[in-house]
């Protein structure tokens, strides 16, 4: 065969080969099959006539919420939550949405709701989220979703058709609303409330998580006599749900002789009281119920907490960094320190502290670290008087300095923060976590949170 | 190679090139959006980018935000008193001065993005706002809108103005001998946090910030000089009988600053046409 058959039959070659060439492996191009996944999902949510009900649990270790989504064709979304924070800014929202495809289909909360709200907790490091993945669709017609924004342990949501009166039936908003006003009782940071049982010689003393929804009971006592304290270091989630705080698990035990089962309290009627320690009465509210053993309590706001006492005996040495001192509103006082106090690091607190010999040393004051690198230690003796949680420090007249003698800071200027914290007698101390104890004090509004220094 | 089989190569190649070409368009559909009818997004289509060119982003896309930094959208019912906040103390001081006008619309970003929380970086510090190229502003903390907070107001007004005057010398190049007024007070990569305001003023510079480069120092001067009602007694105007060496030190730095504040308005004026200094006027008059 010459080159040129050669030449021929290879073209021939050529040209037949041009001839069906396209493979299709879809129906569709990839542009048309996103459009249609996105529609599809977006059919599925708006398709419910009542909506979609979900369990939220933000991460793992909190609580859960009760939250009803109905989606709307024109972008909107109906979201209903029992979350009672901002006077109830999250019970009822419309915002818009959006279902979208990038690494997958997306749905996006578009606007600020109950789900950023909780996002924004804790320099938003709690785990909750407004971005999700579409997972899939379940048998039953359920949908569900997975966080975008959890980098790990990502949450898992789960979209269930709502029945017509389910809105009304699980979410709790009034007894949220309740629960928000006992935490924010005292405006302290350690949530301080006791639950006394109207038909048993029992209190519980109990810290309340309201956005994290965690209950943490710390411990026991008789009514008739509460000195007699057993610790009970028990934690739970819970759900609000209608009219009860659900619990993820059972509180039972024997404590102080007294045997209880907790697994819900039904609530009733909030109340008005007053706390009478300072000059000024101090409003606080109570909140009767009925727990799952049929046992009627209280729970009411409390300056009283068995476990803050044992700061006495965990350590002889605590501190409180500045930016830990906050004022009546809330704010960390640092900066007013800083200024009044110049070079103030932290608030020590020696307490029955061995000083190599000699009687045991009580003083409070400030670390003070000078511009020509020296310290100096500006603290105020005391004598203490501890009954149950409260302290009254009874103050030498003067300060003591130790360290350098010589300190640009104005010393006279602690007794400003000394004042706020002793005030009248009224320190009332509170476990706020291990080794982290709140020094209270409701008349002045003050809040310092010293941390164990031996630990 | 004879001629006869060049020819059948030529016409093979020629058969080759025209028969695959049959019915293989390249024009792809053009995906259409509908036009929203969203109250909120007509009043920013009318009020900026029909006027501006500018489009305001409230809605939340990821993409807009660093993926490790972590933020919350803006409620629905502060976008518009974001827009109309940005409309009196952005929009309206440039285009009620000569050459304002052409000069707004020439340097506006093209988006700007709100974001209803502060934003959190995942070392524990918060940013109060960006800008990227100059073809996009970011504001944070929308969430905390109250036009009767002087805090808020002059950390938003710092935001926009610092990143509004990026744009400036990007545009522009910074203004002469720039580089020359304070060499020696800039700080060294990510340690200008370590400075007080003080410092930062002994040295030349109205805020520690603008220690980090000369391109922040130039916005940080623009920013200030609009939003900030005492900046000539804290930054221009000498104290007068200083008995302590950190007033001298102040007053040095004031010496430098009053360079940079000539320069600043000079560049302005040659570049755009626009007087910051009457800019100024309509901000100070309406805080």
């Amino acid at each position: 065969m010459n080159k040129g058959h050669l030449f021929l039959w290879a073209m021939v070659v050529v040209l037949f080969s041009c001839k069906d060439d396209t493979v299709s492996v879809f129906e569709k191009p990839a542009d048309d099959r996103v459009d249609d996944a996105v529609s599809a999902l977006h059919d599925d949510l708006i398709d419910p006539p009542n909506g979609w009900k979900l369990r939220y649990r933000p991460e793992s270790g909190s609580g859960s919420y009760w939250v009803f989504l109905k989606f709307e064709d024109n972008g909107s979304v109906h979201i209903l939550s029992d979350l009672g924070a901002n006077d109830g800014e999250f019970f009822d929202q419309t915002i818009t949405y959006r279902v979208d495809s990038r690494l997958g289909i997306e749905l996006i909360l578009e606007s600020y709701c109950f789900f950023s709200f909780l996002f924004e907790q804790e320099q938003a490091t709690f785990g909750a989220e407004y971005e999700f993945h579409f997972v899939n669709k379940t048998p039953d017609d359920a949908l569900v979703f997975r966080s975008k924004s959890d980098v790990a342990d990502a949450t898992i949501l789960v979209f269930e058709e709502a029945g017509p009166n389910e809105a009304a039936e699980l979410l709790g908003t009034e007894v949220a609303q309740n629960l928000n006003t006992l935490a924010d009782d005292l405006n302290n940071i350690s949530s301080a409330l006791k639950v006394t049982y109207t038909n048993k010689d029992l209190l519980l003393f109990v810290s309340l998580d309201n956005f994290r929804r965690t209950l943490t009971f710390t411990s026991a006592a008789k009514k008739t006599n509460s000195a007699v304290v057993q610790s009970v270091d028990f934690s739970t989630p819970y759900i609000v749900q209608g009219d009860s705080v659900v619990f993820d698990a059972k509180l039972s035990g024997t404590f102080v002789g007294v045997n209880i089962n907790i697994r819900s309290i039904k609530f009733n009627t909030l109340t008005n009281g007053t706390l009478n320690v300072c000059a000024t009465p101090i409003p606080i509210h109570g909140y009767t119920g009925v727990t799952s053993g049929n046992d009627a309590i209280v729970m009411e706001t409390s300056l009283l907490d068995a476990q803050g006492a044992g700061f006495a005996t965990l350590s002889d040495f605590y501190y409180c960094p500045i930016e830990y001192i906050f004022d009546e509103d809330g704010f960390s006082v640092a900066n007013q320190i800083a200024t009044d106090v110049k070079g103030a690091g932290a608030m020590q607190l020696y307490y029955n502290y061995d000083l190599g010999g000699g009687p045991p040393f009580y003083a409070i004051g400030f670390y003070i670290q000078n511009t020509n690198g020296t310290t100096t230690f500006a603290l105020r003796e005391f004598t203490p008087t501890l009954t149950n949680n409260n302290i009254v420090f009874n103050f030498a007249p003067d300060i003591s300095i130790f360290g350098s003698q010589e300190t640009e800071a104005n010393i006279d200027n602690i007794n400003i923060y000394l004042d706020a914290l002793a005030n009248g007698g009224d320190t009332y101390v509170f476990e706020y976590a291990d080794n982290i104890y709140e020094f209270f004090n409701p008349c002045t509004g003050w809040s310092f949170v010293f941390l164990n220094a031996n630990q | 190679m004879n001629t006869r089989i060049k020819s059948i190569i030529f016409m093979g190649a020629l058969i080759v090139m025209a028969s695959c070409f049959q019915d293989e368009s390249l024009t792809s559909p053009v995906k259409t959006h509908p036009v929203s009818d969203d109250p909120i997004d007509i009043y920013i289509q009318t009020n900026f980018t029909d006027k501006y060119g500018v489009a305001v982003r409230y809605r939340y896309v990821d993409r807009y935000v660093d993926q490790n930094k972590r933020v919350t959208p803006p409620k629905r019912e502060l976008v518009e008193p974001m827009l109309d906040f940005l409309t009196d103390f952005w929009i309206d001081p440039f285009i009620n001065v000569p050459n304002g006008k052409e000069f707004f619309q020439g340097y506006v970003p093209a988006e700007v993005i709100f974001i209803g929380s502060t934003i959190y970086n995942a070392d524990g510090t918060v940013t109060l706002g960006t800008a990227d190229a100059g073809a996009r502003i970011t504001l944070s903390e929308v969430n905390d809108i109250d036009i009767d907070n002087k805090v808020w107001i002059f950390r938003q007004l710092g935001t926009i103005y610092h990143e509004f005057a990026h744009i400036m010398h990007q545009r522009n190049n910074l203004p002469p001998s720039w580089q020359q007024i304070s060499p020696q007070g800039y700080t060294s990569l990510g340690s200008w946090y370590n400075l007080s305001e003080e410092e930062a003023l002994q040295r030349g510079f109205v805020s520690p910030y603008g220690t980090s480069t000369f391109n922040e120092d130039f916005a940080e001067v623009v920013a200030f000089l609009l939003f900030e009602p005492e900046f000539y007694e804290r930054f221009i105007i000498d104290e007068e009988g200083c008995t302590t060496s950190d007033c001298d030190a102040r007053n040095e730095g004031r010496a430098k600053l009053r360079r940079k504040y000539n320069a600043i308005l000079a560049h302005y004026e040659q570049f755009v046409g626009v007087d910051l200094l009457a800019v100024r006027e309509i901000i100070q008059s309406k805080l």
